[in-house]
């Protein structure tokens, strides 16, 4: 999770500690609607995963988005 | 650079990766681009970019290409909006994208197929724009996807989900694309010189053993790689890169190549050729000082690992080119050095002739050692100037060496194609055509003047380093002073804003009359004045010095 958490805040470009499990999409400011996009674009890439276009609005927060890395 | 980025689908994404070396300026709504430049006063306007870029998505208008009529109707509207843009921004450089049109799939083996027509199309109908004068060039974003393939350069799921059809590696890629062709707009070339070795470089196998007939160099099979190499390095040198050769051998062994029914390049094609056993560390230094070049101007290929880690570690300046193992890559690692560092958008007169300039540069060095006294010398060359006010086909030139010249150039002032536009509207850009028995010059000086009432300001005096030495800066401002007083300007006041590569011009003003007036402690910028009547008078030295465009 923390490797997770590290990666993702890469791609916000956050620090690290700004960020947990439970960072909400459309709470935390950075995630935006187009930050989700990204953020399904990167971790597909990075963890080699699919993530189906009927998931990605179910997407809340980083714990439902770090669940597909695991698969 | 500013750049403003256009387009019919979603690039907020791609935009961010621009905007980590960029400005990027986006549209409001979405695929609203054609009403903002046909608008006047719209937020691309008050952006004031430095370069346009059109992304056009052709995925996004998929109904338009079920027919050429709707299809060719669809970009000659495109064309329009552009050309009013672009006619409008004459200094602003447009880049459309060139098409990837994947015609709907499901189709039948006889049904007809026109997506390469489009393509086509479009390529061609801003060739009409560029060819009518206006700074339109197509993005090739088509060989980009060829190059990748759709399947990794577009997202279906992003396309879906946010009308982004870009991939991450598609994006980056454009990315990559949008920032070379952008740096370009801006007239720097980043190296100037390509250094390469001979054997195994140019050829394969070593001359010295092998003997001119035992080499590998042909029309097909193996020694093509070494034929379509030597191709692409005389395309380069055609556009301007100096080609040099540095190679440990001995000059008999490699002189009876050049006979060789396969080899491209032959003498005329190189500025210097540097083949003697010294290490070449050490040529390349007497090579940057003879051609008047920084280090960091040089780019080095050599098959050699020993030679790159030696240039790398004692020459760190210079940029040194990753040999590939597997040879049959060597086209494309010369041809991906030229995008990375040679790359530009424009080909002018004088990159066409620079390697026939410094060959002949290299005759008058014969001459200046073999001469009295530089008077002497300067008379023998029999030079002759044109001096006049600046042409609209000299803009292009007067963009690059504004934004390249570093060594003669008094205050370093660097300035896009729309600037350069808009000084000459307001002021005068004086621009200075040198040549001598040995060749021409071309354009090689540049003086920016401004007005106040009746003083006359130098923003801008540079020289192009090839003609240093000759009295060039003293003529021209002998002439520069028959203008002004013609004008009435009675006092000129001038700047020298010191670099880490100026020091030539140090003491110019100096040297020309002027009395420096005030300027910081250190040196670091000095302000003069001169009273026109105090500025030099025509050398001499010139066979002949062409004045009427500037009377």
């Amino acid at each position: 999770m923390q490797d997770f958490l590290k990666f993702i805040a890469g791609v916000m470009e956050v620090d690290p500690s700004e960020i947990n499990e439970d960072t909400a999409f459309g709470v935390f400011e950075k995630w935006d609607s187009l930050m989700h996009m990204k953020l399904v674009m990167e971790v597909e890439e990075e963890y080699d995963v699919e993530i189906p276009i009927d998931e990605t609005p179910e997407i809340k927060t980083l714990k439902d988005l770090y669940r597909y890395t695991q698969a | 650079m500013k750049i403003a980025l256009l387009s019919n689908v979603t690039v907020d994404l791609l935009a961010g990766m621009l905007r980590k070396k960029h400005e990027v300026y986006l549209t409001a709504g979405f695929d609203t681009w054609q009403q903002e430049m046909m608008m006047s006063g719209s937020g691309l306007d008050a952006f004031a970019p430095d370069c346009v870029v059109i992304l056009l998505h052709a995925g996004a208008c998929q109904e338009a290409w079920n027919s050429v009529e709707t299809g060719c109707a669809m970009m000659d509207e495109w064309c329009d909006t552009i050309r009013n843009y672009a006619s409008g921004h004459p200094g602003i450089p447009v880049f459309v994208s060139s098409l990837d049109i994947a015609s709907e799939k499901c189709r039948y083996g006889a049904e007809k197929q026109t997506d390469q027509f489009f393509e086509h199309y479009l390529i061609e109908q801003i060739g009409v724009l560029y060819d009518a004068g206006n700074k339109v060039y197509i993005l090739p974003v088509k060989d980009l996807i060829s190059e990748m393939g759709r399947s990794v350069f577009y997202s279906p799921k992003m396309w879906y989900v946010g009308s982004m059809p870009y991939s991450l590696k598609g994006m980056a890629a454009l990315n990559e694309l949008m920032d070379r062709y952008a740096s370009a707009a801006k007239g720097t070339k980043k190296k100037k010189c390509l250094a390469v070795d001979l054997d195994n470089t140019l050829w394969g196998g070593v001359i010295g053993e092998d003997g001119v007939n035992g080499i590998v160099l042909s029309d097909h099979n193996e020694g093509a790689r070494f034929r379509d190499t030597q191709r692409l390095l005389k395309k380069m040198k055609d556009q301007g890169v100096m080609l040099a050769i540095l190679s440990k051998n001995n000059p008999d062994d490699v002189e009876p190549v050049y006979q060789h029914p396969h080899m491209v390049l032959q003498h005329e094609d190189f500025v210097a050729e540097v083949i003697n056993w010294e290490p070449k560390t050490v040529s390349i230094r007497k090579l940057a000082s003879d051609l008047n070049i920084g280090l960091d101007a040089f780019v080095f290929l050599d098959d050699n690992p020993a030679e790159r880690e030696q240039m790398k570690a004692e020459c760190p300046e210079v940029t040194v080119i990753e040999f590939p193992k597997d040879t049959s890559l060597l086209p494309e690692t010369v041809a991906k050095a030229y995008d990375d560092w040679f790359f530009s958008l424009e080909v002018t007169g004088e990159d066409t002739q620079k390697t026939a300039m410094y060959r002949a540069e290299s005759q008058r060095k014969l001459e200046r050692e073999s001469a009295g006294s530089v008077e002497d010398y300067l008379k023998r060359l029999e030079m002759t100037m044109e001096i006049h006010l600046m042409k609209p086909e000299e803009e292009a030139r007067v963009v690059q060496l504004v934004n390249k010249t570093n060594q003669f150039n008094v205050t370093t002032r660097r300035y896009s194609a729309e600037e350069i536009h808009r000084l000459a509207e307001d002021g005068d850009i004086i621009t200075v055509h040198m040549s001598d028995k040995y060749g021409d010059q071309g354009l090689t000086a540049v003086m920016i003047l401004k007005y106040t009432n009746s003083t006359a300001e130098i923003d801008t005096f540079l020289m192009s380093c090839r003609v240093m030495g000759r009295k060039a800066e003293e003529e021209i401002m002998a002439q520069v002073k028959r203008y002004l007083t013609g004008k009435g300007i009675f006092q000129v006041t001038a700047t020298y804003i010191r670099t880490a590569k100026n020091a030539p011009v140090a003491d110019l003003f100096d040297r020309l009359g002027f009395t420096p007036a005030f300027g910081k402690p250190n040196g670091a910028e000095k302000v003069y004045r001169a009273l026109t009547r105090e500025l030099p008078e025509s050398t001499g030295v010139f066979k002949n010095v062409n004045t009427e465009g500037l009377a």
